[in-house]
């Protein structure tokens, strides 16, 4: 993993944090969404992320015009043996990048969203499986709303985090303006690894112990959530499940097997952020950063397991 | 406010307003039409049936004309003015309680509650009234609160029932010990009060006195166990069971059917003496209950003085003037409620002396035989007596034989033309009226002057004071003993004397009139004497408690004691119950809460509310001196917290050692530029 | 907040005149304290024992009415959630977070105190260790910041016969955009015209980038049929283009205006600045303390509420900021 990070930190500099919840992500076997403006490097991450396991890649801008047809792939006619055969689509990779995905209408979403859910694309009554491992990464843009279809909430929750890269360092940024020039930094992203190791992280992750005292105290996280005043619906059993996979995947980072509470901790406000419904939209305030305020205060009253 | 009301609250209010409704109607002075209707309109209302609630103002006149009713009433001097205004309360309540449940109705619909027990308290002193009053308070109570909180949940809602209930259940046993606080404690300006007394109630008063005694008819009163009369003794004679004969009249005229007395009305006045006093009188205060329904008062044998009489009515009480009549009766003029007067009795066994005033013609009467009297009588009785001839001595003989032959019943055959010979010859069996009429003729037969009295026989103790019950009314022989006086003789046999109702309902109703008498004397009749008597046995308890009769229970001292170290025990037994039920902290965690000790001496700061794991990554990016210390520590306790591989003897003594090397490292290094 | 000055006599007597409970006696209540004294005035003149034992009753209920609606009151902690855009002359939505430690609370009414904020919110029961939200429609007569000192809470429980009120100091800020009105009159003409590369979200019907596809409805251009995507989808799908038509305005308010005309001509603005935002125009404002560069959206619309808002009241802006 620390193999895949450095391979990573190398596209995307000055953002570790980010970029190990990245691949934890990946190593809990979950879908990423990444939120940010435009220009700070997610499709530059995404990218180098699939250099780094040596995964096969698309990239899909999602668009207005976009129909699910035109992902999942299409029964085309084959004139010489006159019969129909199935051409799939981009989503037919090991990693899919789903760039701005808001911009595409709901029909296309959803299709997107179930083959995330599902793992496997059922057309015309046939079902295909997807190749394994299958993880998408999907980009929206938070700020220029106009003219998109936002995500229902329902959908969200099939992401197992959401997280958004910000403005690199000043020192970053200045010695990006020097060395951008010399060569594109996708080129020095390396082939460090595999899908059958990255499957094997998978497996390995999913087996690790999760102690009873940690894993109450997931669910009093929860519970927490759900009789917060401000929160109007809180972290649902999915989320519950999700979380205990994500700090699983966070455990593997320090070679341990097995989660502690600072697991849980540190990945609270990726995989839970998007999943709770604030009861009211202060003005003024955007509600991720209103949610992740509150997730943290929750994460500060509930006393950890010692 | 929600578009429907709570049912609860509804039904709270309606059994409040019932309640006090029934706080005026066991004064037993409403009219029969106002129970009625307000029955009905509370059964309507309890059902949900809020039949007026379309037309308010139409049926609005309904109460006008009920008003009319009661004001022609009141006119025309059937009804008292309080006991008017008290039905029409409960008339308008009920009206109310059949409208549409607003806010104004209910409002009105408590007031008139208030009003109605206000009235019930000039109506009534019932006990039942206490009970009523408190209901009221609590479900009124209750109804407002749930409308106060109804009122503020937004619609669609649930109203926290249970929620209002709990605090304000506790509220309300507040208020009633802050009544009973206030009500001994607030100075009363009258020196004595005597509050009112209830009417008779539901049931008929007892028949009370006639001027005549008729034989025959039904003789249900003897299982009548009602209490018609409460006398406190001076001396006390402390029995439990008295067993004395309280006389009301007395009758020397026999026509074959019936008795009567010759004596005419004579003289009225404060005060009655009926015959000379002796030195040694029983003096006794008699209360006449409701249950009595007459107004001839009532004494020991034999009654020397009577009077200072009160008469208690509706409207108050004031001081009456009683008045004798033939037979030896003494009558209260006026008609009351109760009343309450003193008298003197000559203490049993004593010698009279004189027969007191009696005319010429009632002394000829004590011989006067009824015209057809049977013929079988005389020989009969000439044949018992066999040639005694001394009065008092033939009485008991004849009184042997009559309890001795004849048995006793209460089921009479009804009208018969010649009740004496019946009973003598016939059925051989009556009640005490047949026993004391055959003595009585009997003895006359033979030329010994006797009378027939009435009145009650028993006694029962309850509080220090000696109940009558209407069971106990009895009949019994007066002998003229020349030189003695009047003798009392009586015929019918001793176990028949006394009332005859079941032993249950007696004991239910004497545990009754211990409350009801309790609640008379210390709520009714509470007075500023007995807050002083109060406050003055609170400033100096009285010497003779110490003279007692030793108790044979502990001393207050001990009680109080043995309560301490009870609670004292209880409190140690839970503390340490919830001591041995605590989590019992892991190995790891007195381990990390021995790091977390020690870094909390001399360490870098940690942030509010950071863990040691957290803490321990945030040196390891600071790159701070003490991180090759802490972070093998730190990943040891998360491995024997979380991993499943507990610490080993020894490792954490030694794994503080090198965490405490480290810090002293640091401090040094620190020290030094 | 500023270091505390030494306390005036003044402020002191205020603070004394103002105790931080009010006791106001309802309807209910005077009717109950006249029954209470006219029971009072039978008991002393009767004597009746019946009578004293009523009125013990009824002074009791009153003080423990006393003591439970100060168990009910005290002990709270209020804060404010949050509000709806506040225009002046219509009822938004505001809301208030009440919670108590312990105990139960019933039967509350919030408002703001001391403000001319009209409209109330209402909680009818609180269990202790939960926060509630309590929402109400809150009128605001007139533009600006509204400076909020404090939460008012009353309560009528337990037997509503006293309303007690208690003031719970908690600062804060409510600013209020003028009143959506209708403009009489029309903007000033646009400063630039359609600008090329600009799609406009709002209007489909234009030649510019593609927004999306619908299938076509009846009676609607068959010019505008997607044939390719048509071919694929078996059925006819119309393609809906940005009309790349957007002009900017800088809308104006003249110095000098104060008073009711300073009102109505912020009013007009704001009124302007919406349909013209709606259509997808740019806007810009300019004021005498301010000045905003002209952009589309719902922020810009914000943002020339805000400034319209804090008009005239730039010293408290001042000191707000300091």
């Amino acid at each position: 993993m620390e193999r895949i990070a450095a391979q990573l930190g190398r596209a995307v500099q000055g953002k570790p944090t980010q970029v190990q919840d990245v691949v934890t992500c990946l190593v809990a076997g979950g879908h990423l969404l990444l939120e940010d403006v435009p220009g700070v490097g997610k499709t530059t991450l995404a990218e180098a992320l699939a250099r780094a396991c040596a995964l096969s890649f698309a990239r899909i801008q999602f668009t207005a015009d976009l129909l699910p047809a035109d992902i999942l792939g299409a029964q085309v006619f084959h004139a010489p043996t006159a019969t129909f055969t199935f051409r799939p689509g981009p989503l037919f990779r090991q990693l899919v990048l789903a760039d701005e995905l808001n911009r595409a209408p709901p029909r296309t979403q959803s299709a997107l969203l179930e083959a995330m859910a599902q793992g496997q694309v059922s057309m015309d009554g046939n079902t295909l499986p997807l190749p394994a491992p299958f993880t998408v990464v999907a980009t929206q843009n938070p700020v220029d709303f106009s003219g998109t279809y936002p995500l229902p909430d329902s959908q969200l929750d099939r992401f197992l985090m959401r997280l958004s890269l910000g403005p690199p360092a000043p020192d970053v940024e200045a010695r990006l303006l020097s060395t951008r020039g010399a060569h594109a930094p996708l080129d020095a992203v390396e082939a460090v690894s595999g899908p059958e190791e990255v499957s094997a992280l998978r497996a390995h992750a999913a087996g690790l112990r999760l102690d009873d005292a940690v894993a109450e105290y997931v669910v009093r996280l929860a519970v927490a959530t759900r009789e917060h005043g401000d929160i109007e619906r809180g972290a649902s059993t999915r989320a519950v499940l999700a979380l205990g996979a994500a700090a699983r995947a966070r455990a593997t980072w320090e070679a341990r097997d097995f989660v502690t509470p600072g697991d849980v901790r540190a990945l609270l406000v990726p995989c839970w952020a998007h999943r709770v419904l604030l009861r009211s939209a202060v003005q003024g305030v955007s509600a991720r950063d209103e949610a992740a305020h509150l997730l943290e205060e929750i994460a500060r009253k509930v006393p950890a397991p010692r | 406010m929600s578009a429907r009301p709570l049912r609860l609250r509804l039904v709270l209010r309606d059994v409040g307003a019932g309640a006090a409704f029934a706080s005026m109607a066991v004064s037993g002075q409403l009219p029969l039409w106002t129970l009625g209707l307000f029955g009905l309109a509370l059964a309507l209302a309890l059902l949900g049936k809020r039949v007026f609630a379309r037309r308010a103002k139409l049926t609005a006149v309904l109460l006008l004309g009920v008003a009319a009713v009661l004001a022609l009433q009141v006119m025309s001097g059937a009804m008292n003015m309080v006991v008017a205004a008290c039905a029409f309360a409960g008339l308008i309540a009920a009206h109310r309680m059949l409208s549409q449940p607003d806010a104004t109705a209910d409002g009105q619909t408590n007031l008139a509650g208030l009003l109605m027990v206000a009235g019930g308290a000039a109506l009534s002193g019932d006990m039942v009234y206490g009970a009523c009053l408190i209901g009221f308070g609590v479900l009124s109570s209750l109804a407002l609160a749930l409308g106060v909180v109804e009122g503020a949940v937004p619609e669609g809602e649930p109203v926290p029932v249970r929620g209002v209930l709990r605090p304000l259940s506790s509220g309300l046993a507040f208020a009633v010990a802050g009544a009973v606080a206030f009500f001994v404690l607030f100075p009363r300006l009258n020196w004595t009060v005597v509050g009112p007394r209830s009417a008779p109630g539901l049931g008929a008063a007892t028949a009370g006195f006639s001027d005549t005694v008729r034989l025959g008819g039904a003789g249900t009163i003897k299982g009548n166990p009602r209490v018609v009369l409460r006398a406190t003794l001076t001396p006390d004679p402390g029995l439990d069971a008295l067993g004395a004969y309280w006389v009301g009249r007395t009758y020397d005229t026999f026509d074959g059917q019936e008795w009567t007395s010759v004596g005419a009305p004579q003289k009225s006045g404060e005060s009655i003496i009926l015959r000379p006093g002796s030195e040694t009188l029983v003096h006794q205060r008699v209360e006449l209950l409701p249950a009595y329904g007459g107004r001839t008062l009532v004494a020991l044998e034999m009654p020397a003085r009577l009077g200072n009489a009160l008469v208690h009515t509706s409207l108050g009480t004031r001081r009456t003037v009683v008045q004798r009549l033939g037979g030896g009766e003494v009558r209260f003029v006026e008609s009351g409620i109760s009343y309450t007067y003193e008298a003197y009795s000559l203490p049993p066994n004593a010698e009279e002396g004189s027969t007191g005033k009696l005319s010429r013609a009632e002394h000829d009467q004590l011989l006067a035989l009824p015209e057809g009297l049977d013929a079988r009588v005389a020989p009969l009785a000439a044949k018992v007596l066999d040639g005694e001839r001394e009065p008092l001595a033939a009485a008991r003989k004849l009184a042997a034989w009559l309890q001795r032959e004849y048995g006793y019943t209460l089921e009479l055959s009804g009208e018969v033309a010649d009740p004496v010979a019946d009973f003598l010859f016939t059925r051989k069996a009556g009640h005490c009226e047949h026993f004391a009429t055959a003595l009585t003729l009997l003895l006359r037969t033979q030329g010994i002057s006797a009378r027939l009295a009435t009145g009650f026989f028993g006694g029962e103790r309850v509080d220090g004071a000696y109940l009558v019950r209407a069971g106990d009314a009895h009949a019994w022989t007066h002998v003229l003993v020349p030189g003695r006086g009047f003798v009392t003789v009586d015929a019918t046999p001793p176990a028949h004397r006394p009332t005859q109702s079941s032993a249950f309902v007696q004991r239910l109703l004497a545990l009754y009139e211990a409350l009801e008498s309790r609640w008379r004397n210390s709520v009714v009749d509470y007075s500023f004497r007995d807050q002083v008597d109060a406050a003055r046995a609170l400033v100096r308890p009285p010497r003779g408690s110490e003279e007692r009769t030793p108790s044979r229970l502990p001393p207050l001292r001990a009680w109080v004691t043995a309560a301490l170290v009870a609670a004292v025990v209880y409190r140690a037994w839970r503390a340490l119950s919830r001591w041995k039920r605590r989590a019992r902290p892991m190995e790891a965690t007195r381990f990390v809460d021995a790091v977390e000790a020690r870094l909390a001496q001399g360490g870098p700061p940690r942030r509010q509310g950071e863990a040691l794991e957290e803490f321990s990554a945030r040196l390891a990016r600071e790159g701070h001196p003490l991180t090759p210390a802490l972070t093998p520590l730190t990943r040891r306790y998360l491995e024997a917290r979380f991993g499943d591989r507990p610490l080993v003897t020894g490792e954490a003594a030694r794994l503080l050692e090198s965490l405490n090397r480290a810090l002293e490292a640091d401090a040094a290094r620190r020290r030094a530029p | 907040m500023n270091a505390p000055a030494p306390r005036t006599f003044r402020a002191r007597l205020r603070a004394w005149l103002r105790p931080p409970r009010t006791l106001r006696v309802t309807r209910t209540g005077r009717t109950y304290l006249v029954v209470t004294f006219g029971v009072g005035l039978g008991a002393l003149n009767t004597g009746n024992n019946l009578l004293y034992l009523l009125l013990g009753m009824l002074l009791s209920m009153v003080v423990v009415s006393g003591v439970l609606s100060e168990r009910c009151i005290g002990d709270l902690s209020v804060r404010r959630v949050g509000a709806d855009a506040a225009f002046a002359g219509e009822p938004f939505a505001f809301r208030w977070a009440v919670s108590r430690k312990k105990g139960h609370g019933f039967a509350l009414t919030l408002s703001e105190a001391d403000v001319p904020l009209t409209g109330e919110g209402r909680v009818g029961h609180l269990p202790p260790g939960t926060e509630a939200i309590v929402r109400a429609d809150l009128g605001a007569s007139r533009r600006g910041p509204m400076r909020l000192t404090g939460v008012r809470v009353t309560t009528t429980w337990p037997l509503g016969l006293f309303a007690k009120t208690r003031v719970l100091p908690v600062e804060g800020l409510l600013l209020v955009y003028p009143q959506r009105s209708f403009a009489c009159r029309e903007p000033v003409t646009s400063e630039l015209g359609p600008a090329g590369e600009s799609g406009n979200p709002r209007r489909n019907d234009g030649t510019g980038d593609v927004t999306g596809l619908r299938e076509l409805a009846p009676a609607e251009d068959a010019r505008r049929v997607h044939w390719l995507k048509s071919a694929s989808q078996g059925k006819l799908l119309k393609v809906e283009r940005e009309r790349e038509e957007r002009r900017t305005y800088q809308l104006s308010i003249e110095s000098g205006l104060s008073g009711d005309g300073l009102e109505r001509r912020c009013e007009e603005v704001a009124a302007q600045a919406h349909r013209l935002l709606a259509d997808g125009h740019e806007v810009g404002l300019d004021t005498p303390s301010t000045s905003l560069r002209p952009a589309t959206g719902t922020a810009q619309e914000r943002r020339i509420l805000q400034a319209l808002a804090w008009l005239g009241f730039e010293d408290t802006r001042a000191s707000e900021a300091a």
